[in-house]
């Protein structure tokens, strides 16, 4: 168990591309924090970085407040687990995970005993004698784990482990990687670019596009709170909605204009300076799905945020519904309560906005005014 | 060496007697207490040295492996019981037959090095090939681990080795303690295999024993002696792809594109053709910023807004930019042809200071017919 500390960490590669820029991140001891973002973000070679697998270009990186920037990988006390993980077929299980420690000349009691620690951590008990051909795909996944589990790391590194298994088996294990995380009471560095993945499973999450950190927060903090654009559209499902428009004031209420719609922002949460800035200025307002609501109570009971839209798609989902809607050239999202929708397809309807769920970012920075 | 050493481990998880085999030296080469690796056994040489095949000595029984002949090996069992006795008859034999496989490896080891480079007369190669019961004609790719790290202990051999257990199909090559070479056999469905295979072993080395490596990939070969010309390409790739994307860790030969023309190039060449391009060392005039701006420029294929996107400026920052480019160079990037000009001439650049800083030239045996 150790804690990571990233101070200014910069990664150049040749011809001067930047795959890291200025990455500054502390990582507390036992936290399961995600890195997150497209591919090409640099959340790999961010964590090919931190297990000395990759250089840096500039700055420093520190496990348990040891600088490491200058020792070798295998000296690094970190274990790693990949994407591409692959069982030796003519092994057991047990001799599977019990390979890297005869490598490493760990006596054979020991070995014995870490081995069998781990597969009782990860159920595997009884399965230590069978060869990979005799096992499914998420107890290879399990017996991979258990490889990086015998070393006893300060640190687990993560490279997108499960993006090889199938929807329902990820679903499955990312369940199985939470509890193993509690049951060991690690550090674990998780990088994937699901956020459905970083959502359910981090305690923290750092958002990375194009080298740089955008956010790093708690899931509900990033959820609630996005600070740009690009958090706000890549965390959650379906992305949020944004209509470019513009904020004015009419007789001292705030209100945004999409189309012939006019929303009106609830003054004791937007009237502020901040908000005040942008009067008359384009903005990108964002919308959650799940923040437009199409039942008739909800569109009487809140009228000043309410708009009009044509039903283009109804997809009923089992416990959610998706209402795809246009308005004058504005594309929506909304995520229903499949009882009580209304939305049929091909007719208009009118929507509620919740309108203390707004979000209003500048256009031009794209930056969050307030969310 | 290899079945060897895993037979005595198979060994040490049944039985609670020491157990080990010596060479016609009377060194340990394989044990199951680990910590006599290497020793030389004075009771070994003596039992040696007198031409026995069984004796007793102190707490020892040994044995003369049932082996072929030429080949002395002498195996130990703690104990002089009749139940130690029993073991050491069973174990002669079958640690006999290690020791025979071990020697058909070795020798099949050699062979296979010597093919891959270039030491074998090729009149000889399907002959001996069948002697070891290597199939001559068969599809064959040349994947070539170059480790950062020497590899002296021999561990990342055995990791390749036993990801690709199937003697018959693969061949895990060891040219030094930094290059390993897997020979592997293609099926007729193995498209995407070759990736999976080269991915399978760099993620494994990292895990395994936390090593980086490149990966080069060769062209397949479609009879033994033809591997040698898929070693030397993927050697090649590698070499290439180290001046070209060194933030590549696996790089085909067949994708090494103007790198691999580039590579061919006389320096002489070289500082002519670049003496054109950038007269009067405007290259140099260019700014770091600015070479980033063009690297990403390309990368995004000259789409303007694509690139003021990725590297956050508006695009009349951009437009400056590249207009500053044009000034300084005569060079218009939005123009396909000038483009193409100052990619091929910024490899050429980029070659050449590589090749006098680290490269140091081609070696010799990458230019051989």
């Amino acid at each position: 168990m150790a804690s990571v500390l990233l101070k200014n960490v910069y990664k150049e590669f040749d011809g001067g591309v930047i795959a890291v820029s200025d990455f500054s991140l502390s990582v507390e001891d036992r936290e399961f924090i995600i890195l997150v973002g497209p591919s090409g973000c640099g959340k790999s070679t961010t964590l090919r970085m931190i297990a000395g697998l990759e250089e840096i270009t500039q700055g420093e990186i520190y496990i348990d407040d040891r600088l490491v920037n200058d020792v070798q990988p295998k000296d690094r006390d970190i274990a790693m687990v990949f994407q591409n993980y692959a069982l030796y077929p003519h092994m057991t299980v047990y001799d599977n995970m019990a390979f890297g420690l005869k490598l490493r000349k760990i006596p054979k009691d020991d070995i014995k005993r870490r081995v069998t620690e781990a597969a009782r951590i990860l159920e595997i008990e009884h399965l230590l004698d069978r060869k990979p051909k005799a096992l499914s795909g998420g107890q290879r996944q399990r017996v991979a784990l258990g490889r990086a589990i015998v070393r006893d790391p300060k640190v687990f590194l993560m490279d997108e482990p499960l993006s090889n298994l199938d929807a329902k088996l990820r679903v499955q294990m990312r369940v199985e990687i939470t509890k193993l995380h509690q049951r060991l009471n690690t550090t674990i560095i998780y990088v994937t670019h699901d956020q459905t993945e970083a959502m359910t499973m981090g305690t923290r999450i750092v958002v990375m596009k194009d080298g740089f950190i955008q956010q790093v927060d708690s899931p509900s903090e990033l959820y609630l709170h996005p600070v740009n654009t690009f958090v706000a559209g890549f965390i959650g499902m379906p992305p949020m909605n944004f209509i470019n428009t513009t904020i004015y004031d009419e007789d001292g209420e705030l209100k945004v204009k999409f189309g012939s719609n006019v929303i009106t922002l609830p003054a004791d949460k937007y009237d502020t300076e901040e908000v005040r800035n942008y009067i008359d200025k384009e903005v990108i307002m964002g919308v959650r799905p799940e923040a437009i609501s199409d039942t008739p109570d909800d569109v009487a009971a809140s009228p000043t945020t309410v708009f009009d839209a044509d039903v283009d798609v109804v997809e009923m989902l089992g416990a959610e519904t998706y209402v795809y809607m246009t308005h004058e050239g504005y594309s929506l999202t909304a995520r229903v309560d499949p009882m009580a929708t209304v939305s049929r397809v091909g007719e208009p309807a009118k929507f509620r906005i919740d309108g203390r769920r707004i979000a209003l970012f500048d256009q031009e920075t794209e930056q969050a005014i307030i969310t | 060496m290899d079945e060897l050493t895993k037979s005595i481990r198979r060994v040490g998880e049944l039985l609670i007697n020491t157990v080990g085999v010596v060479d016609d030296t009377g060194l340990v080469i394989a044990c199951t207490d680990e910590s006599r690796l290497g020793q030389k056994d004075r009771e070994a040489v003596a039992l040696i040295e007198s031409g026995d095949t069984f004796r007793v000595t102190g707490k020892n029984t040994w044995q003369r492996l049932a082996t072929r002949p030429g080949l002395n090996y002498y195996c130990f069992i703690e104990g002089s019981d009749p139940v130690a006795l029993d073991y050491l008859g069973l174990l002669s034999e079958w640690l006999g037959l290690a020791v025979r496989d071990w020697g058909n490896e070795s020798r099949r080891d050699n062979l296979l090095r010597n093919v891959l480079l270039q030491n074998e007369l090729p009149g000889e190669i399907a002959s001996k090939a069948r002697n070891l019961g290597i199939i001559y004609t068969a599809s064959r790719i040349c994947i070539l681990v170059r480790l950062e790290h020497r590899d002296t202990g021999g561990e990342c051999v055995e990791v390749i080795g036993n990801l690709f257990p199937d003697r018959e199909t693969d061949y895990v090559v060891s040219i030094d303690d930094r290059n390993i070479v897997l020979i592997h056999t293609l099926t007729p469905d193995d498209s995407g295999e070759v990736n999976r295979i080269a991915v399978e072993i760099r993620d494994n080395l990292s895990t395994e024993l936390m090593t980086k490596v490149s990966i080069g990939i060769g062209m397949p070969a479609y009879n033994l002696r033809d591997c040698a010309r898929s070693y030397r390409e993927s050697a090649l790739a590698l070499e290439v792809g180290g001046l070209f994307s060194r933030d590549r860790s696996i790089v085909y030969y067949e994708k090494l594109g103007l790198g691999r023309l580039i590579y061919q190039m006389s320096p002489t060449l070289c500082k002519i053709f670049l003496d054109e391009v950038f007269p009067n060392d405007s290259y140099e005039a260019l700014d770091r910023e600015t070479l980033n701006t063009v690297e990403v420029f390309f990368a995004c294929s000259l789409n303007g807004s694509e690139t003021s996107r990725r590297l956050f400026v508006h695009r009349n920052t951009l437009v400056y930019r590249l207009d500053k480019v044009q000034k300084i160079t005569g060079l218009d990037l939005r123009n396909f042809d000038d483009a193409v000009l100052f990619k091929f001439a910024s490899m050429v650049k980029r070659y050449l200071e590589r090749q006098g800083g680290v490269l140091g030239g081609a070696p010799n045996w990458l230019n051989r017919p």
